[in-house]
């Protein structure tokens, strides 16, 4: 691997973003808790870091963060603290909270369950130059 | 009702971030508390300013560095600095022949108590790579000339134990109070991609 080290980012805080910060957070506290070891932990970083490499457009910090994150995610899922499905579903269900929930007001994982009222209002508002559905034919007589 | 009646989803990682820290929270696998206790604590009370104490002191204090070289994890303790990622500290020593660098060639193991968080160089590909196969084009990228008659030595940390470098003591010093001597120590002069200048007009 060639490239030029990063020198010019020596100085940038430790995180760019609060996800970040919340995810090394996370690390340190489950293997504070005694949920996965250190080694453990390093070995899923470091196999996470071979096989998925910064990539183009995306600078050393991005990538470190992302593969972090996915390490995470890795290590959670193999100690059976939760399952990939169970996070899927729930990312999903954070997705939606914040759709249902108004601007301006704090999001809250109980709003995913509530329909929102004004989705189908927003979509009406979209002009459709397609059908919304189609029923084939299924021939004359 | 009228306008936008709805919040715009956060990014992907955000939400991901959301979903496993609910999904822990909610099976009491950790307290929500201590992960801002956590976040604070590594953005504003451990930092390299810790190490510094430590190559102060050594400099200083004789036996002090000679139990540092010894066993570095007990030394360091001894000022208070433990913790993740310092349970097993390895201090290797600068001298006129040596020069150490420390690197994580796998990911990015770096002794937290006493440097705090690493740079974002310290984890990038490039650095992790070739300061192994040219560490002394590396240093110069960091404005470190390295003497010809100087051994470049490359540490890899790991999940096991972390190194940290004691740099040399500058020229000019002599007489300096620890606290005054630790103020000049850098970051990377720990980690040894950088030198702790001399001092005074001598120079």
């Amino acid at each position: 691997m060639s490239g030029t080290v990063p020198v010019g980012l020596g100085d940038a805080p430790p995180f760019r973003e609060p996800w970040q910060a919340k995810a090394f957070a996370l690390a340190v506290l489950l293997h504070r808790e005694g949920h996965f070891t250190w080694d453990a932990w390093v070995r899923t970083l470091a196999e996470e870091i071979a096989a998925f490499p910064q990539r183009a457009g995306e600078d050393a910090e991005l990538a470190y963060h992302r593969q972090f994150l996915a390490a995470l995610e890795t290590i959670v899922a193999n100690t059976g603290l939760a399952k990939p499905e169970a996070m899927q579903a729930r990312k999903m269900a954070w997705r939606q909270a914040y759709l249902n929930t108004p601007h301006g007001h704090a999001v809250d994982l109980a709003a995913a369950g509530e329909p929102h009222v004004d989705e189908a209002r927003d979509h009406d508002l979209e002009p459709q130059r397609a059908p919304i559905a189609i029923s084939p034919a299924r021939g004359a007589g | 009702m009228s306008g936008h009646s709805h919040t715009a989803p956060p990014s992907d990682p955000e939400l991901r971030i959301k979903a496993l820290e609910s999904l822990l929270v909610e099976k009491k696998l950790i307290n929500p508390d201590a992960i801002d206790a956590i976040i604070e604590t590594y953005e504003t009370k451990i930092g390299p300013r810790n190490g510094a104490r430590v190559v102060a002191r050594a400099w200083v204090d004789p036996e002090y560095k000679a139990r540092l070289l010894a066993d570095g994890t007990k030394a360091i303790a001894e000022l208070g600095f433990t913790g993740v990622q310092g349970e097993d500290m390895v201090v290797v020593e600068n001298t006129d022949e040596v020069h150490n660098v420390v690197v994580c060639t796998l990911c990015s193991c770096y002794p937290w108590p006493t440097l705090g968080l690493p740079p974002v160089w310290y984890k990038a590909a490039p650095y992790r790579a070739r300061v192994v196969s040219d560490p002394r084009g590396v240093l110069l990228e960091f404005g470190t000339r390295l003497s010809d008659d100087v051994e470049v030595r490359v540490w890899d940390s790991n999940a096991e134990l972390r190194y940290l470098v004691l740099p040399q003591r500058p020229e000019g010093t002599e007489g300096w109070s620890e606290d005054r001597l630790a103020a000049l120590v850098s970051r990377d002069s720990m980690i040894g991609t950088a030198v702790v200048p001399a001092q005074g007009a001598a120079s």
